[in-house]
């Protein structure tokens, strides 16, 4: 009997581990084409259907981005946004979190008010109005500044700071230490899987900034990686007519093993993340999910 | 949905937030050390894009004597962006739009741009501007734009593998019927000599991207006249009905790629290099035929070395005619904001920049002893450098040359269709020469059908339009791979008709008579 139930459960197992395994693999087959493709040869590429293993390995569309000054620039633009969006994101959000946990003066209004911008949104033109009137137009800090407090994570963290035992607090305000250090000193250490998965959520985020790069950064200067990479890949086709190619005369107009090449480039810096913080991830998307 | 939702936000709000101030850089005379400034707003397609406070930038301000602030964004994202600045009131004095759409005829409508009739007249380069060019950026009479020069004779025109044709015994296809064999024996009878049934007869793409329809009787122009004397649309034509029952026994004879329903254009183009189709499309330009993205005769050599293009004549028509149908002969429109009414100064510095930019150089003059041309490109070793007595762009082009801020010229209105010949002489691959001779010989041979439908502007048209096209061009392709029967045809038509398809030709051919605009044929 033992041995039988053991006996099923191993096949439920072993189809789950086959089935979870084939999953994953779609999901690791586009990437390792790109891989692929970006070391292929045009001509290669062309010929062949389903380009698994280049017969001859090229560095040719990795010289032509890494030699892009304009994708060097972004990409430093990029990593200047996420590494600073997302510490500023994280800051403002734990401060709030926390203070609404307090019991403060019109604290329900001000959930309600959060919760209220969680369902609905500004939309596109009136944010843009904003932008231009607070003169945030062309920084980089129009990236950062009016998507800095998500509310969704801050409800979240509010309700981790709300799980976190009473009696801390109070055997600190005894020891007389104020608001701020308690916030800074016990609160924030013992926080960190929700900073850090928080963080992450909005590194990625910021990483991925690109619509509104488009819309409020007019210096190409100040763009993204992301609304370069679209150049690279997509090459500035007309979508109405296809002059665009041919209008843009003698531009190198890069092959799809350029484009492969890009998206690469683009998504491994953030991808390297992840291990690193993949201990406190587990732990911090947890969070609020039961609460005691 | 996001453009959807642009569109919905922009309508609501453009009207009030036109008469709003912003602070930000919309239009202003604001003088500064007497120099006139000038925000401009444009799509681009130069890589990298060019930034604030340039080589160039300083080169127009100097020439011009104005303080010269331009924004580009590169041409696949300019859309977006634009409708949330006009909609945000942040309008600048010049605005660029790659074609006359839905949206230039509503902001047009709606007083955002200024009227430019009594201005042109002035300019030397806008005098050669041909009348259905004007029609088409004038909504109710009123030039609303300063349109840029595009051949009307390019646009992809269908060219066919020549070698295969030799190799089978084959003439070049005049007709639909001879077009079918053509095609199935080049998917049937081995003509790249492999030994493998890997060929395709007539490249076709998903949606029907690009019409195979050779000639102006059976495309989507308007080019047929229904029993009440009205035009009407290509699709619901007798034409259209014999491509696609023609498209259908292609299919069935194997002729056709057998996933083409799902294949984008760009897939062929790869296909075709690869050299496994025998009938695609490629247009005239100075690098086309070496590009390495769609017609690359370069890379189709490796495989076939023995490789022939031909580009394929007009069929001859039913009615005795025969010929492509004319492109909208510009490319990239130049608006101007409307408050600059009591402006007149500005207006005119607009202009005479415009005029100034939009010369053409012959082929032969693009010299660096011609001022201008050396002027425009940067200056030689900086903008451009000679290679075999031909101008090539520096990495640092768009960094230094003028002439980037305006964006490329495809040719100028006084040189006309003849720009193509430039084409092949500006070529620097042989391919790109080869292929621009051979297009241009079959082109200035042909006759061109003028479309009445581009220079009136039809609401109803533009509303229904695209919605009758996508459905047109779903039931063509139920109908080409079989799934429904060509017996349907009249079925479809009435179809056609109730889904808005007879309210579109009521009205547009209400304002055609109402404009006493008619198709015209042209000959090169």
């Amino acid at each position: 009997m033992l041995n039988k139930r053991s006996l099923s459960e191993k096949i439920v197992d072993n189809t789950n581990i086959i089935l979870l395994a084939l999953i994953a693999l779609t999901m690791l087959f586009p990437f390792y084409y790109m891989f692929a493709v970006s070391f292929a040869t045009y001509e290669e590429f062309v010929k062949t259907d389903l380009l698994l293993w280049p017969k001859t390995w090229v560095l040719d569309a990795y010289e032509y981005i890494l030699g892009s000054k304009e994708f060097m620039r972004s990409l430093g633009v990029t990593v200047y946004v996420t590494v600073v969006g997302s510490l500023v994101s994280i800051m403002l959000t734990a401060m709030m979190a926390y203070a609404l946990t307090r019991n403060i003066f019109g604290q329900k209004i001000y959930v309600f008010l959060v919760l209220f911008t969680f369902v609905f949104g500004a939309g596109m033109i009136p944010t843009y109005m904003v932008v231009q009137a607070t003169g945030l137009m062309d920084t980089l800090w129009a990236l950062i500044i009016p998507g800095a407090i998500s509310s969704f994570n801050l409800i979240v963290m509010r309700q981790f700071f709300a799980s976190l035992p009473m009696d801390l607090t109070e055997a600190a305000i005894i020891d007389g230490a104020n608001d701020l250090q308690i916030f800074v000193k016990i609160i924030l250490p013992l926080s960190k899987p929700a900073l850090a998965a928080f963080g992450l959520f909005y590194a990625v985020g910021y990483w991925n900034s690109y619509f509104s790069a488009l819309l409020y950064l007019s210096d190409p200067a100040k763009w993204t990686v992301q609304v370069v990479l679209r150049q690279l890949v997509i090459l500035n086709q007309s979508n109405i007519l296809d002059a665009g190619v041919q209008a843009g005369m003698d531009n190198p107009p890069p092959a799809e093993t350029v484009g492969m090449a890009a998206i690469l480039l683009a998504t491994v810096p953030i991808l390297i993340v992840y291990p690193f913080l993949q201990k406190h991830f587990a732990k911090g998307v947890m969070l609020g999910s039961v609460k005691e | 949905m996001k453009r959807f939702l642009t569109v919905t936000l922009s309508t609501v709000l453009l009207a009030g937030s036109l008469a709003a101030c912003s602070p930000n850089d919309k239009a202003s005379s604001d003088n500064k050390n007497g120099k006139v400034s000038i925000t401009w707003f444009d799509l681009t397609a130069q890589t990298p894009v060019p930034e604030p406070g340039n080589e160039a930038i300083k080169k127009v301000n100097k020439k011009f004597n104005i303080d010269f602030k331009p924004q580009y964004i590169p041409v696949d994202l300019y859309d977006d962006k634009l409708s949330v600045k006009m909609a945000s009131g942040d309008i600048p004095d010049v605005i660029g739009t790659e074609l006359v759409d839905t949206n230039y005829v509503k902001w047009a409508k709606q007083g955002a741009f200024l009227p430019l009739n009594d201005y042109v007249k002035k300019y030397e380069n806008f005098k050669a501007i041909p009348q259905s060019v004007w029609d088409a950026v004038s909504v109710d009479g009123k030039i609303y734009g300063i349109p840029l020069f595009f051949p009307s004779a390019g646009g992809k025109r269908p060219i066919i593998r020549q070698d295969w044709l030799d190799k089978l015994g084959l003439k070049m296809p005049t007709n639909f019927e001879e077009l079918e064999k053509v095609a199935i024996a080049f998917a049937t009878q081995d003509p790249d000599g492999n030994g493998k049934n890997d060929t395709v007869g007539l490249g076709l793409a998903k949606g029907i991207y690009y019409d195979p329809s050779f000639g102006v009787y059976w495309g989507n122009s308007w080019y047929h006249k229904n029993k009440d004397g009205q035009l009407i649309p290509g699709q619901i034509s007798e034409g259209s009905k014999e491509k696609i029952t023609s498209l259908n026994r292609m299919f069935k004879a194997g002729a056709l790629d057998k996933d083409w329903a799902i294949k984008e254009y760009n897939e062929v183009f790869k296909d075709f290099n690869a050299g496994k189709v025998g009938i695609w499309y490629e247009q005239p330009g100075p690098q086309s035929g070496a590009t390495p993205t769609n017609l690359n005769l370069a890379t189709l050599r490796k495989t076939a070395p023995d490789a022939k293009i031909a580009a394929i004549p007009a069929f001859q028509q039913p009615d005795g005619k025969s010929g492509y149908s004319y492109l909208a002969g510009y490319y990239r429109v130049w608006m101007l904001n409307s408050e600059l009414k009591n402006d007149q100064k500005k207006v005119e510095k607009i202009l005479e920049m415009m005029d100034y930019m939009t010369n053409y150089v012959p082929a032969d003059e693009q010299k660096a002893d011609n001022e201008y041309f050396d002027w425009t490109m940067g200056g030689e070793g900086k903008g451009y450098k000679m290679t075999d007595g031909q101008p090539e762009k520096t990495d640092d082009y768009s960094k230094y040359a003028p002439l980037a801020l305006f964006w490329d010229k495809m040719g100028g209105f006084a040189i006309g269709e003849k720009v193509m010949e430039d084409y092949a002489k500006q070529a620097k691959a042989p391919e790109a020469k080869e292929f621009n001779n051979l297009m241009y010989d079959m082109l200035s041979k042909s006759n061109f059908y003028i479309s009445p439908v581009g220079r009136v502007h039809s609401d109803v048209f533009n509303d229904k339009a695209p919605v009758l096209s996508e459905y047109a061009t779903n039931e063509f392709t139920k109908m080409i791979v079989g799934q429904r029967p060509i017996s349907d045809w009249n079925k479809f038509v009435e179809e056609y008709m109730s889904k808005g398809g007879k309210d579109v030709i009521d009205d547009v051919n209400k304002l055609l008579k109402e404009n006493k605009i008619k198709g015209e044929w042209v000959k090169e």
